[in-house]
């Protein structure tokens, strides 16, 4: 099996909040960044190398996905894609030090592309969440945080918690990839977080 | 379930993200890949829009640039270049002075022949105001046109700002009294501040002037 989480290259980061009026609680987050040597392996055929790109950044993806989609399927659908296009895109891969803002840039682009042939349908994202088939999930308070965040949030705050906390991702990096000023990111991910602080203790 | 800070949210979600995640490497690997070329939409923003944001925010701070630089031209403008106030000096000769901000002259300009002799091409462009009038009431003193038996001046600020306008026929009634005294022994010096919305050009002699109506 390839996957293995605990071969996961976990790192501590100090977020730099430069003007964020209400900042709070801002913990080193889970730093997943893989090796940008991987890229020219993939390229090359590697599969071992393929196997890494995939332990250290499915989740980030499947998540990000699951945030724009709202949908187990349709994510694990988008999530194969991305790494089938990153396999063929590898030997495009340009070393800037970025490469987690690389790989969720295409997986921007694919659920975006699946949204516009969703909304042939209805529309996108889901706005009413009956089920998000999140059963696999052993710890039941894994699974309500991430369902909460899922349904109660707004898509694109829930894009930058799911950013942030997943894949490690620094604001500035995340306002990159969301194409969002930093200032709005972080005002986001504040709001986002109080919410669901706030929904979590009426919960409890 | 107990009370949860963001850090313990973050890594319940995480948590959550790791355990629904599927392996697929292995079905993915098998499968048919395309290769892909630069222009492929899903490759937009990898690289290209980056560098294309990066134009653009040169673009904008040349943008921001240039509107502080146009705001401090107009700024400079409005201290030196800009009419604040139009000072009228009226014996039997008339001239007229446009004033700016800092009390510099503009332009000084005779209203009739008799002001054209009097300024006799002098060049009083960015000269102190009260130093210009000074060497006025000079000229007019040298060429006949003030004596000790017609030693009366009228002083007529027009100008935008009450407050500015008062202050500098003021200043210049005083000065001009003062300049009289030295070289005449006396002098009678009016004076009337208008307040305009513009300092807009008139003779206070020919006009609606309220002192040369009350005269």
């Amino acid at each position: 099996m390839c996957y293995n989480q605990n071969t996961l290259v976990r790192g501590k980061e100090t977020e730099m909040l430069i003007f964020q009026a209400v900042v709070y609680e801002q913990e080193p987050s889970c730093c997943i960044q893989p090796d940008e040597a991987l890229f020219a392996r993939i390229a090359a055929g590697e599969k071992s190398a393929f196997c890494t790109l995939y332990e250290q950044c499915s989740a980030s993806v499947y998540a990000f996905a699951l945030s724009i989609l709202r949908n187990r399927e349709d994510a694990e659908d988008a999530m194969q894609e991305t790494f089938l296009k990153i396999r063929g895109a590898a030997h495009l891969y340009e070393a800037q030090g970025k490469p987690m803002a690389w790989i969720m840039t295409i997986t921007r682009n694919i659920c975006l592309m699946a949204c516009r042939r969703r909304s042939h349908f209805a529309d996108c994202p889901e706005t009413d969440i009956p089920d998000l088939g999140l059963e696999q999930i052993s710890d039941a308070d894994d699974r309500l945080v991430l369902e909460k965040a899922l349904k109660m949030l707004p898509e694109d705050v829930c894009r930058i918690i799911m950013l942030h906390a997943v894949s490690g991702m620094k604001h500035r990096e995340i306002a990159a990839v969301m194409q969002m000023p930093l200032s709005t990111v972080l005002s986001k991910y504040n709001r986002g977080i109080r919410a669901l602080r706030r929904e979590l203790e009426e919960k409890s | 379930m107990r009370v949860m800070n963001a850090k313990e949210i973050n890594a319940h979600i995480r948590n959550a993200a790791f355990s629904a995640v599927p392996d697929k490497a292995e079905e993915i690997w098998k499968q048919p890949v395309q290769e892909a070329r630069p222009d492929d939409w899903y490759l937009e923003g990898t690289g290209k829009t980056v560098k294309a944001r990066s134009g653009n925010q040169l673009f904008r701070i040349a943008g921001v640039t240039a509107a502080c630089f146009v705001l401090l031209f107009l700024g400079l403008f409005q201290l030196f270049g800009r009419t604040d106030a139009v000072v009228y000096l009226d014996v039997n000769p008339s001239v007229t002075l446009d004033v700016n901000r800092l009390g510099k002259i503009i332009s000084a300009d005779a209203d009739n022949d008799d002001g054209r002799i009097i300024l006799d091409n002098m060049d009083l462009k960015g000269i102190d105001v009260d130093v210009a009038m000074n060497a006025l009431l000079g000229s007019m003193v040298k060429q006949g046109y003030l004596s000790q038996a017609q030693n009366t001046l009228l002083i007529s600020v027009n100008g935008k700002n009450e407050a500015r306008t008062t202050a500098l026929r003021q200043k210049l009634s005083v000065n001009a009294e003062q300049t009289l005294e030295t070289l005449l022994g006396s002098g009678i010096v009016l004076g009337q501040t208008l307040i305009r919305m513009m300092p807009q050009r008139m003779l206070p002699s020919t006009t609606e002037s309220p002192l040369v109506k009350q005269l």
